[in-house]
C-alpha cells in the first residue's frame, strides 16, 4: 500500500512541476509581448489564447499536490468538531472522499471524452495559432486524472487509519 | 416543484455539501451535478458536456494569469530579508507619533499589499517581524494582534488584487479600473486604523511604551534605503498600469521578473527559495482557479433552476431601495464571511448580488470595492477567518483572543464600508480622472 502512495506523491510532484514550468513560460510570454510591442510595434498575435490555455494547465496540474499539502480549503465547521481519532470522522472524511472521486472522476470522463473527439477529428482552434484542441484539454484530463489518483491513494490512507485527521488545515502558508 | 422551492432546495444543497468539510471546489461540483439531476432530470451525459463546457470556458480565462505572477511576488519577499527593511525603514517615522510602532502594521502592510495580491501573504509576511519587535519591546499584544488582523486584509483591498481580478472576470468589469478604485477606500482604511492606534494610545500610553523620540539625518537616509527595493516594485508593478501603458496580466509579468531581479540584486535568491515560491504560487493558484471553476458550472446550474431571478423577485418585492438593500446585502455577507472564505463567497453570491444592486443603480466598480470591503470584515470574524488562522500560527494564541484584539478594527471596517456606501466616490473617482478624460 506504501508504494501506490509513493507512486501517487510522485506523480502529483510531477504535476506540480508542470505546473510552475507553465508559469514561468507565461511570464516569458506575456514579457516577450510587452519588449515586441515597446520596441517594435510588433506582436506574437497568440498571446491571449496561449495564455488562455497555460492558466488551465498551471491550475490543474497543481491539484494532485495541493490536494496532497492541504492546499485546497474546505469548510471545518463541522469536521473540526468531530473526534479527530473516532469513528464518525473517519466515515465523514471517506463520504468526502467519496465525492471528490465523483465529481472529479464524472469531469475527467467528459473532458476524456471531448479531447479524444478533438483528436480523431482533427479539430484546430478558430485562430491563427490553429492549436488542436486536444492539446490544451490533455493538461485537463492529466490533471484531473493525478488528482483522482491522488484521492484513491487518500482514500487507502484513511480506510488503513494512518491518515492524521486532527485538523482540516485551512492555511498552509510556507510551512514547508 | 415551483420555482421558489427549487431556489431553497438548491440553497439546502450547497448549505449540505460544504457542511460535509468536503474540498470546497467539490462542494460546488456536486451541488451543480446533483441540482440538475434531481431538481431537472437533466440525464448525466447533458450535466457531463454543461460542466465541461462552463469549466474549460473559465479555466481558459486569460486574465486570470496575473494571479500565479502576484502571488509569486508576496511568496518570494515573504521568504527573503524585506520584511525586516520595511520594519526598519518605517519605524523611526512611526515613533514619532502616538502608538509608535503599532503603526507599522498598519504602514508594513498598506506598502506590502501594494506588491502583492494576497492577504495571508500580507499578513504573514509583516507578522513574522513585527510581532516579535513589539512583544520584546512590551507593547501591547492584543492591540498588535488585532491591528495586524485588521491591516494584513488590506492585501485585498489595495491594488494588485487578487480579489478585484477575480471580481473583474466575474462581473465583465475592468480589472484596471477596479485596481484604481481599490486605492482611496484602502488608504481610508489604513488612515482609520492608524487613527484608532493614536486615540487609544494617548488615552492610555502603556499599550505602545515610552522611547526615543528624535529622528537623526542619519535614520532618514537609512529608512530612505531600507524602503527604496519595495518602492521600486510599487513603480514597476502598479505605475504602468495607471499610466495605461500596460494590462494588469503584464503589470504582474513584470512584476515577477522585477521582484526576482531585485531578490538577486539583495544576495537572496537561491534555487530552493525560487522553486518553492513557485510552489506556493501554484498552489494558491490551484486553489483559486479551481474553486473559480466550480463555481461557474454551479451558478449555470443555478440559472437553469432559476435560481437568481427567483431570489431577486423576492428581494424586489420588499421595496428596499438602494440604501436598505446594500444595507441587507451587507449584513448577509458579514454573516456568511463568518463561516466562508472571501473567494467561496464571491463566487457563489456575485450571479444574485450583482444584478440586484446594478438594477438598483450602484455602479459595478463601486459594487466590487465594496464586496472586498465585506469580505476583509470575513477575514476577521470567526469561527473561520483566513487572517485569524495566519495569525494563530505565528503566535500561537487562541483564535477567540486574536479576535477580541481585532473586533475594534472589525467595527472600523464596518464604519468604511458605510463611509462608501455614503460617498460612493471614493471608489470611482480615482478610475474616473485616470482613464476617462
Amino acid at each position: 500500500m506504501e508504494q501506490i502512495q509513493r507512486i501517487a506523491k510522485a506523480i502529483s510532484e510531477l504535476g506540480m512541476l508542470v505546473s510552475i514550468i507553465v508559469i514561468v513560460a507565461m511570464t516569458a510570454l506575456i514579457l516577450t509581448e510587452v519588449v515586441l510591442r515597446t520596441f517594435f510595434a510588433s506582436s506574437t498575435y497568440i498571446m491571449d489564447e496561449l495564455i488562455g490555455y497555460g492558466v488551465a494547465a498551471a491550475s490543474f496540474m497543481a491539484l494532485g499536490n495541493s490536494l496532497a499539502s492541504g492546499g485546497l480549503i474546505r469548510m471545518n465547521l463541522v469536521i473540526g468538531r468531530l473526534d479527530p481519532e473516532g469513528v464518525v470522522r473517519r466515515w465523514v472524511e471517506i463520504t468526502c472522499i467519496a465525492f471528490g472521486l465523483f465529481a472529479g472522476g464524472m469531469a475527467l470522463f467528459y473532458f476524456a471524452r471531448n479531447m479524444v473527439r478533438n483528436y480523431t477529428r482533427g479539430y484546430v482552434s478558430e485562430t491563427i495559432a490553429q492549436v488542436p484542441l486536444w492539446i490544451p484539454e490533455l493538461f485537463m484530463v492529466l490533471g484531473l486524472g493525478i488528482f483522482v489518483l491522488q484521492l484513491l491513494a487518500y482514500l487507502l490512507e484513511v480506510f488503513s487509519r494512518k491518515a492524521n485527521l486532527s485538523a482540516a488545515r485551512a492555511v498552509d502558508l510556507s510551512s514547508e | 416543484m415551483d420555482p421558489f422551492a427549487l431556489a431553497l432546495a438548491t440553497i439546502c444543497l450547497l448549505a449540505f455539501f460544504l457542511g460535509t468539510g468536503t474540498w470546497i471546489f467539490v462542494a460546488l461540483l456536486m451541488v451543480g451535478i446533483t441540482g440538475l439531476t434531481f431538481l431537472l432530470d437533466f440525464p448525466l451525459p447533458r450535466i457531463g458536456s454543461i460542466m465541461r463546457g462552463t469549466m474549460w470556458r473559465t479555466a481558459s480565462t486569460w486574465e486570470l494569469a496575473a494571479i500565479p505572477m502576484f502571488v509569486f511576488m508576496g511568496e518570494i519577499m515573504f521568504r527573503t530579508d524585506l520584511s525586516e527593511r520595511l520594519f526598519r525603514g518605517i519605524s523611526p517615522w512611526a515613533s514619532l507619533v502616538p502608538g509608535r510602532l503599532l503603526h507599522c502594521n498598519v504602514a508594513g502592510c498598506t506598502i506590502f499589499a501594494a506588491v502583492s495580491g494576497s492577504s495571508t501573504a500580507t499578513t504573514a509576511t509583516i507578522g513574522k517581524i513585527t510581532l516579535d519587535e513589539l512583544a520584546g519591546r512590551k507593547y501591547d499584544m492584543n492591540m498588535a494582534v488585532g491591528s495586524l488582523a485588521g491591516a494584513g486584509s488590506l492585501g485585498l483591498m489595495i491594488p494588485p488584487s487578487i480579489s478585484m481580478i477575480i471580481y473583474g472576470v466575474l462581473a465583465e468589469e475592468s480589472i484596471t479600473d477596479l485596481f484604481a478604485a481599490g486605492i482611496l477606500p484602502g488608504l481610508l482604511i489604513a488612515g482609520l486604523y492608524s487613527l484608532y492606534i493614536g486615540v487609544r494610545a494617548n488615552l492610555d500610553p502603556n499599550l505602545a511604551p515610552e522611547q526615543r523620540m528624535r529622528l537623526t539625518a542619519r535614520d532618514i537616509v537609512t529608512s530612505a534605503i531600507n524602503l527604496a527595493p519595495v518602492t521600486l516594485l510599487i513603480i514597476v508593478v502598479l505605475g504602468g498600469i495607471y499610466a495605461g501603458v500596460v494590462t494588469p496580466s503584464e503589470a504582474a509579468a513584470l512584476g515577477f521578473a522585477a521582484s526576482l531581479l531585485l531578490v538577486t540584486v539583495l544576495g537572496q535568491l537561491t534555487w530552493k527559495t525560487f522553486v518553492e515560491s513557485l510552489k506556493g504560487a501554484a498552489r494558491i493558484t490551484c486553489m483559486v482557479i479551481t474553486i473559480l471553476v466550480a463555481a461557474a458550472f454551479m451558478s449555470s446550474s443555478m440559472a437553469y433552476l432559476h435560481v437568481p431571478q427567483e431570489i431577486a423577485t423576492l428581494i424586489a418585492s420588499l421595496n428596499l431601495g438602494p440604501f436598505g438593500l446594500v444595507f441587507l446585502i451587507g449584513a448577509f455577507y458579514i454573516v456568511l464571511g463568518m463561516f466562508l472564505d472571501g473567494l467561496s463567497i464571491m463566487v457563489m453570491t456575485l450571479p444574485i448580488t450583482l444584478p440586484l444592486v446594478t438594477a438598483a443603480g450602484w455602479d459595478p466598480v463601486w459594487f466590487g470595492v465594496f464586496l472586498v470591503v465585506m469580505i476583509e470584515v470575513g477575514l476577521i470574524t470567526p469561527p473561520i477567518g483566513f487572517n485569524l488562522f495566519v495569525l494563530q500560527g505565528i503566535t500561537g494564541m487562541s483564535i477567540e483572543s486574536i479576535a477580541r484584539g481585532a473586533f475594534p478594527f472589525f467595527l472600523l471596517m464596518l464604519l468604511s464600508a458605510v463611509i462608501l456606501a455614503l460617498f460612493p466616490g471614493l471608489a470611482l473617482w480615482l478610475p474616473e480622472i485616470l482613464f476617462r478624460n
